[in-house]
């Protein structure tokens, strides 16, 4: 009679298995539409109020910093880029004196490839046009490119004294769209820590972090295959990666945001030392725990190239990179070999 | 009757333990090895603007259109896959995203404030990065 009850307890408990976990958090998402792009808040949680109140917070703080961050606008990184032009000093926020102080370290730790004093070249290539609907793009005149490279704007040439920012390069305008979204989303996740939400995924156009785990397993994300965009017949999804807690993942593509002119696709990741849209790179994503050096670093990497990035992806204290170059080659460091799952017959280069 | 041992097992005892290995392998089958491991996608659900989420079913082709915030965008459903085929924005970023295919992508037409989504229950990924 023992062993038919322990027969029928051991089928009972497997069946019961299948149940899911009593304590067990439920997962709320919510798109909004902020910060020029579109972003998927993930939370893992029991309670709906307290989603809601999150994410009514999270949208409100990302329409902030989205105005207080903007070059163009009227908001406090406009009027210093108006200040900045005529070589006045400007009285800014601790949130902008914060953003160029990093700025200026991984700036130099990437050998100026990451560049935000270029402000006015983006805006020379309309980039700056992108968000309106009626404007119509044309190819910028070669010769002024040529005279902004010849200005050569830094993050050096700004100087920060207190809450005084003053540039001694009337050419520098500060546009922050290679590093911005990074910051965000590393303040959003620490809003979700302090309101007591571990568990969650901030994904801003595809850019992303996470924090904790979905109960108790690792958020996994696909990684977009760049050819896709061009090419359907080609898997979507080339790679994918199991995120440990409070790990950021940043690609930066030539398929994101560009504009066509004549037939021909200029992308909007410029090279600082050409003035031209950067070449030889389709892709490159950088998996980090700090999101704004993921973001950074993914744009210096995408300009370094095929060659150039493991060396700049040293100086910048990044270990996970893979790149795609144009001719269709996948480089992977040998950190991020270890760890993603590519789902292609392409054999990957591992570069030291 | 069926004797193992000292155990006896009668005829009901052996259709109990039958009935509940059928029901453990066909739960095990469910949650371990459904087709949707691969990350199928079910549901394009449909944001727009700050209305509630509208949420169609891939199983059946149809085409959706969202008079936005400055003109019409068309959404297609074919073969399980969605995609937009036009929008009333200039920078067309939508349309050129492609098919949506795997459970977790998305795009979105910005300027109209409409954004498409695939969803499953049993997605392989979380989210897609990389995807605007």
């Amino acid at each position: 009679m023992s062993i038919k009850i322990l027969l029928l307890s051991c089928i009972c408990l497997l069946i019961t298995a299948c149940q899911p976990d009593q304590h067990s958090e439920k997962l709320y998402q919510q798109q909004l539409f902020s910060f020029g792009t579109l972003i998927d808040v993930s939370i893992m949680t029991n309670d709906p109020d307290q989603a809601k109140q999150a994410i009514d917070i999270i949208s409100r703080r990302f329409d902030q910093l989205h105005t207080q961050w903007h070059p163009w606008q009227a908001g406090d990184l406009g009027q210093a880029n108006q200040r900045f032009s005529n070589k006045e000093p400007y009285s800014s926020s601790p949130s902008i004196i914060k953003l160029i102080q990093d700025s200026q370290r991984l700036s130099e730790q990437s050998n100026g490839l990451f560049n935000p004093a270029i402000g006015q070249l983006i805006k020379l290539w309309q980039f700056d046009q992108l968000e309106n609907e009626h404007y119509q793009f044309t190819l910028p005149d070669a010769e002024k490119i040529q005279a902004l490279i010849q200005k050569n704007p830094q993050m050096k040439d700004i100087f920060v004294n207190n809450t005084q920012i003053k540039s001694n390069n009337s050419s520098v305008a500060l546009d922050f769209g290679a590093f911005a979204k990074g910051v965000a989303i590393e303040q959003m996740i620490d809003i979700l820590n302090e309101l007591n939400i571990h568990n969650a995924l901030i994904n801003a156009g595809g850019d992303l972090k996470v924090s904790g785990s979905k109960n108790n397993k690792l958020w996994r994300i696909g990684i977009k295959n760049p050819e896709n965009a061009q090419n359907p017949s080609v898997k979507p999804i080339i790679a994918a990666i199991n995120l440990n807690p409070d790990e950021a993942l940043f690609t930066s593509g030539n398929y994101e945001r560009f504009f066509e002119f004549q037939g021909k696709h200029y992308h909007h990741i410029i090279d600082p030392r050409s003035g031209y849209p950067a070449k030889g790179t389709q892709s490159v994503t950088v998996l980090s725990h700090d999101a704004a050096l993921a973001d950074a670093a993914s744009t210096a990497l995408f300009i370094a190239g095929p060659e150039l990035w493991p060396e700049i992806a040293k100086k910048m204290g990044v270990q996970y990179v893979m790149l795609i170059s144009d001719n269709n080659k996948i480089y992977l460091s040998p950190a991020m070999a270890e760890r993603i799952e590519l789902f292609t017959d392409i054999r990957p280069i591992i570069k030291k | 009757m069926l004797t193992i041992g000292k155990v006896i097992f009668k005829p009901a005892d052996i259709l109990i333990l039958f009935a509940a290995s059928i029901l453990t392998l066909w739960l095990y089958s469910i949650f371990w090895f459904s087709a949707n491991q691969q990350g199928e996608a079910e549901i394009l659900r449909v944001q727009f603007a700050d209305n509630p989420p509208l949420e169609y079913t891939l199983s059946e082709d149809r085409t959706i259109v969202l008079a936005g915030k400055i003109g019409d965008s068309l959404i297609e459903i074919k073969q399980g896959k969605a995609r937009f085929i036009h929008s009333a924005c200039r920078n067309q970023f939508c349309v050129f995203h492609g098919w949506l295919t795997v459970a977790g992508d998305s795009t979105a037409c910005l300027p109209n404030r409409i954004s498409i989504s695939l969803k499953s229950a049993l997605s392989d990924y979380d989210a897609i990065a990389g995807s605007q």
